[in-house]
């Protein structure tokens, strides 16, 4: 409803200083949320920024245009688009991020908001200008508000990078400035006549955001540490969630990375030396490696070393999570990077829980043992890497038989690299610590372990890119800051080793 | 200003890592009422006999009533004495165990009720005996001291506590109390490693399990006439998150309020365990993914003997030669004239089985045991696992969780055994509530206490079984465990024994198998069939 007795001039001009520089600095900082989010989850940010550039103004063009087919309670009209604005643009963060981490169409999300919250922002000045119209002059008022405007347009651009990014995070910041445009829209019902029922429902509808927001705020804490986990450095290019952890691919520039549970599981660029070096020191020490277990390594990366081996009749590989071997069966991209080897007639997948596998019966008997568990960073793991489980291993291995072991980074946590040395040494009588440089992980640790010294070294296979005869002994020389006194075996009903592996990484100021 | 992803994104208030999926919600879960022996053919003896026609009267040398953990170690006991005569042995559950019984389901077996035992001390030979039995110790040391089979010690971590928002390891918030609460528990603490050590003028353990190897010196069975509550008061221990932990343990055990139970019994709780394993272990716990079923079950392989299941025994009554019982099987009235009889069974039904001059009188508590069957579990602030859950300052007791222990992953489907003992009303009272109670109600009430912890359970559980056990655990009220009183209980009657965890006044698998032991070598002995040494006889 338009005002029926002009307003006193006093808060009008107020009301012009404090709305127009806030709706000014609110717009700018949502097409900011929206090309830092875009550039930050996809990637390449001057192609983001430019589209989300191109997208807002050309959409706020729009909604100017549209301005003009508004002529009725242009007051009401403006409180209902701020309010509008507040709640597309408070939330826009929050709602890309869902997007992206739960849907597969992100893309059609962005510019879905980037347009909408674009038009309406593109009716505010147009629709203020014409409210103010009756008080000032058209030259004055232009004047005033395309001045506030800019104004407004370098506050938001120095206050994002400076204070709001680094101090309130993007999901922050995107809700602050929801709630300054609710507090605009609650604030414009104070300044003008109206019926009490319109203004009545204006201000129920503006106190309404301006809580939804609040709680918005209140929650963000909480988002926050949900989306803290998905946060990768280079764009996803896949993502499922199996009954047991999240997995992730990301690629960017032909380093395809795959993650469970946000940790880091290989790099494409250099998984070569961490495979080579998991697979064939165990391999060349087997006379002929006719049945090969492996327990973990779902990627089939360590099948794919393990089929350059002369004589291999049998892989059996046991992985937990039917969703990984699935795609490193099935999905192209990843198929490329193991060869193939999941399909190859050899090779048996198991997916099963590998300490329930083991209590199994009529397993056989296996020639090598290959083991390639996460980290242990929690029991469940840990329970992978006790004395009773390498006890129910040796059930499985064949006299002759030696297995590799990945056992963590004896430079970033050395007392679990060892106290995994020692929990072997429990239950075997060889056991060789090694370790290797790999630029994804840093320094590295393994160990090879059989019930006796194994007598054999066979040459290794052709072809390998990290190993060769002459240079593979000195994965096994161990510098002195590498070195470590005992540690405790790691027990089921005592799991020391996860206690240590979280000091060593705790040590280290987090990761 | 270089700013890592995670900092843009989140900006400088970035916390710790965390997962956030959230599954599609789910229809209505399934609930299902789970009793061994159901409530209700419990409660027709009540009613007396029915007029239904006998069938033909059995006869044998030695009737074993009940299959509860003492009906079991009886038939164990009677086995391992190498008896020659006939044995008949009759349930009413529709399986063995009793309040320890076990169920299965989509993620295994799970306990219904009783799911771990402590490791046992020196005095406890029943138990070392049957566990060496059954492979659970795989031998002894030069001192004598057990060597457990890993997998039948608790996993670890064993425990973990909700308190302030996130799970914390053990179950004591020693970081968040106050220096007061702190040093109270210290108190406590010194209290109980010194009484745990102590012995009696007759140079017995002050406290010990089985209870009738406890000393039975005055001065300190003078506790066993004032509640723990008093005691407490009395030491000066006010401390609230004290007393909360203490009252958590009371409920844990007992099933009863510190206001309920005798001082003697409240100590024993934390003075009776004395284990010494052959080397330093992680645990104090034997623990089984069905809980003691586990190892009912691999008892009752040790035995030739079967309960005859879903008999409910009326009567028994004494004849020239022994006895003659009733017993419904269906709606058949069956007759078994016994030389001699274990009379297996919670006090409240032996009560009215068998008339004696001077009947046990004591009280049990009623809990609420629901198993919560889930497709996985949501995320949790804090530590992520442990076999037992508990969050301060909810009605529940928490739960353990089935997959614990069978080493397989921890996310992955499972069962959560949720319990309650309702203890804040009068046992009747509450046995009354818990078995109108719906199943279905039962099952949200136990969400809603879980849900602070453990936000989107509900989305996860695909179906729920509900134990109303209204005569769960003896309540060791104020005087039961004065000199001589359980004593004069369990004393047999000529050719009839009794065997019940109730005639310890404390309900633990230990006090069950003493008594199922001891009732067996009574028995024989009267039989004139016992020639191996006593595992259960007097100290
Ligand atoms: C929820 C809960 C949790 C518990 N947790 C633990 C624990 O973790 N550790 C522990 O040591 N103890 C625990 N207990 C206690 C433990 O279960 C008992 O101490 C012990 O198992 C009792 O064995 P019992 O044979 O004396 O009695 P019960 O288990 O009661 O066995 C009696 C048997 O007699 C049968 N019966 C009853 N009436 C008749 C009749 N008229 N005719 C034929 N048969 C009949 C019943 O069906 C039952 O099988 C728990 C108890 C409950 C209720």
């Amino acid at each position: 409803m338009l005002p029926s007795t002009a307003p006193p001039a006093a808060p009008v001009s107020g009301l012009l200083v404090v709305s127009a520089l806030l709706i000014a600095t609110c717009g700018l900082i949502y097409e900011l949320v929206a090309g830092a989010l875009a550039s930050y989850l996809l990637g390449d940010s001057i192609t983001q920024f430019s589209l989300i550039i191109g997208a807002y103004l050309s959409a706020m063009g729009l909604g100017s245009y549209l301005s003009k087919f508004i002529d009725r309670g242009l007051v009401s009209r403006f409180v209902e688009i701020e309010i509008a604005v507040a709640l597309i643009g408070g939330f826009e963060a929050p709602m890309l991020f869902a997007a992206f981490t739960y849907t597969p169409g992100f893309a059609p999300v962005l510019y879905g908001l980037v347009l909408t919250i674009g038009a309406l922002v593109g009716l505010e000045l147009p629709l203020l200008i014409r409210i103010l119209e009756r008080q000032s002059s058209l030259k004055e008022l232009v004047a005033r508000v395309m001045f506030l405007d800019y104004i407004g347009a370098l506050f938001a651009s120095l206050l994002f990078p400076l204070l709001l990014v680094p101090r309130l995070g993007l999901l922050r910041t995107s809700l602050v400035f929801g709630i300054l445009n609710a507090a605009v829209a609650l604030w414009t019902t104070f300044l003008f006549e109206a019926p009490p029922a319109v203004k009545l429902r204006l201000r129920l509808m503006a106190a309404a955001a301006l809580a939804v927001l609040g709680l918005g705020f209140g929650f963000a804490g909480h988002a926050e540490r949900a989306m803290d986990a998905q946060l990768f450095a280079d764009p996803v290019v896949l993502r499922e969630v199996s009954p047991y952890q999240r997995v992730t691919v990301t690629h960017r520039a032909g380093d395809t990375r795959l993650f469970l549970d946000g940790a880091l599981q290989f790099s494409s660029v250099d998984e070569h030396r961490y495979h080579e070096s998991l697979v064939h020191p165990a391999l060349r020490a087997v006379q002929t490696p006719t049945r090969v277990l492996i327990l973990g390594g779902g990627d089939g990366l360590a099948a794919r070393e393990v089929l350059k081996h002369e004589g291999v009749e049998e892989i059996v590989l046991v992985d937990l999570d039917p969703i990984v071997t699935r795609l490193f069966t099935e999905r192209e991209e990843l198929r490329l990077l193991n060869d193939g080897a999941l399909t190859d007639p050899r090779v048996k997948v198991v997916n099963d829980d590998a300490f329930r596998w083991l209590q199994g019966e009529g397993l056989g008997r296996f020639d090598a043992v290959i083991i390639d568990f996460p980290d242990p960073n929690d029991y469940a793991l840990g329970k992978l890497y006790t004395n009773h489980f390498y006890r129910m291993l040796t059930r499985v291995m064949a006299p002759h038989a030696v297995g590799s072991i990945q056992a963590t980074s004896p430079l970033f946590s050395p007392d679990a690299y060892w106290c995994i040395m020692a929990t072997l040494g429990a239950e075997l009588a060889y056991v060789r610590p090694y370790h290797a440089y790999i630029p994804a992980f840093g320094e590295w640790g393994f160990a090879l372990f059989s019930k006796a010294e194994p007598e054999v070294r066979r040459p290794l296979p052709l072809g390998l890119r990290f190993l060769d005869d002459a240079t593979i002994d000195t994965l096994f020389q161990f510098p002195v800051d590498l070195r470590r006194g005992p540690q405790p075996v790691n027990r089921l009903d005592d799991q020391v080793l996860v206690r240590l592996y979280d000091e060593d990484w705790q040590k280290l100021g987090g990761h | 200003m270089r700013l890592s992803r995670r900092e843009l994104l989140l900006g400088a208030s970035a916390l710790g890592l965390g997962c956030g999926e959230t599954p599609a919600p789910k229809g209505p879960i399934p609930v299902a009422e789970t009793l061994p022996g159901l409530a209700a053919s419990a409660h027709r003896l009540r009613n007396g006999k029915p007029q239904t026609r006998v069938s033909g009267v059995e006869r044998v040398d030695l009737l074993i009533v009940g299959a509860g953990a003492a009906g079991v170690s009886a038939a164990w006991r009677v086995a391992r004495a190498g008896f020659r005569g006939s044995v008949s042995w009759l349930e009413l559950g529709d399986r063995p165990g009793g309040t320890a019984a076990m169920g299965s389901g989509p993620s295994g077996e799970f306990p219904l009720g009783a799911h771990y035992i402590t490791l046992p001390s020196p005095e406890a030979t029943h138990v070392r005996t049957m566990l060496q039995d059954v492979g659970i110790i795989q031998g002894f040391d030069a001192e004598g001291r057990p060597r457990y089979r890993e997998t039948d010690l608790c996993f670890d971590p064993e425990e973990r506590l909700f308190y302030g928002g996130r799970w914390e390891p053990g179950l004591w918030p020693e970081a968040a109390l106050s220096g007061e609460d702190r040093a109270q528990k210290a108190h406590f603490d010194a209290l109980t490693q010194r009484l745990t050590q102590a012995r009696g003028a007759d140079d017995r353990p002050a406290f010990s399990i089985p209870i009738a190897r406890s000393s039975q010196d005055p001065a300190l069975r003078a506790l066993a006439e004032q509640t723990f509550a008093s005691f407490l008061d009395a030491e000066g221990l006010h401390s609230p998150a004290l007393r909360a932990y203490l009252r958590y343990a009371a409920r844990d055990d007992f099933g009863a309020e510190l206001e309920q139970i005798s001082a003697w019994a409240g100590l024993h709780y934390h003075c009776a365990r004395r284990p010494d394993p052959a080397t330093p272990l992680g645990t104090t716990v034997l623990t089984w993914p069905g809980g003691n079923g586990a190892l009912i079950g691999a008892l009752l392989k040790r035995t030739p003997y079967t309960p005859r299941l879903g008999v409910l025994v009326l009567s028994c009554e004494p004849e020239a030669e022994g006895w003659r019982l009733a017993a419904l099987d269906g709606d058949a009235l069956i007759e078994i004239q016994a030389k001699a009889v274990i009379m297996a069974l919670p006090v409240f039904v032996v009560n009215r089985v068998v008339k004696r001059p001077a009947p046990l009188r004591a009280e049990s508590a009623p809990w609420r045991v629901v198993n919560l069957h889930v497709d996985g579990l949501p995320a949790q602030e804090g530590v992520k696992a442990a076999w037992d859950s508990v969050i301060w300052g909810a009605k529940g007791l928490g739960y353990v969780i089935n997959t614990h222990q069978t080493g397989a992953f921890g996310r992955g489907p499972a069962t959560l055994t949720c319990y309650e003992p309702l203890s804040t009303e009068s046992p009747d009272t509450s046995r009354a509530i818990l078995l109108q109670e719906r199943p279905q109600d039962a099952v949200n009430h136990v969400l809603d206490d879980l849900s602070a912890a453990m936000p989107g359970l509900r989305d996860r559980v695909i179906g729920a079984e509900v134990c109303p056990w209204g005569h769960g655990t003896a309540i060791p009220a104020v005087g039961l465990h004065r000199v001589g009183a359980l004593e004069d209980a369990a004393r047999a009657l000529p050719g009839l024994s009794f065997a019940s965890a109730d005639l310890s006044g404390m309900s633990l698998f230990e006090e069950a198998s003493f008594h199922g032991c001891r009732a067996a070598e009574e028995v024989l002995m009267g039989l004139g069939a016992l020639t191996d040494p006593r595992l259960a006889g007097p100290a």
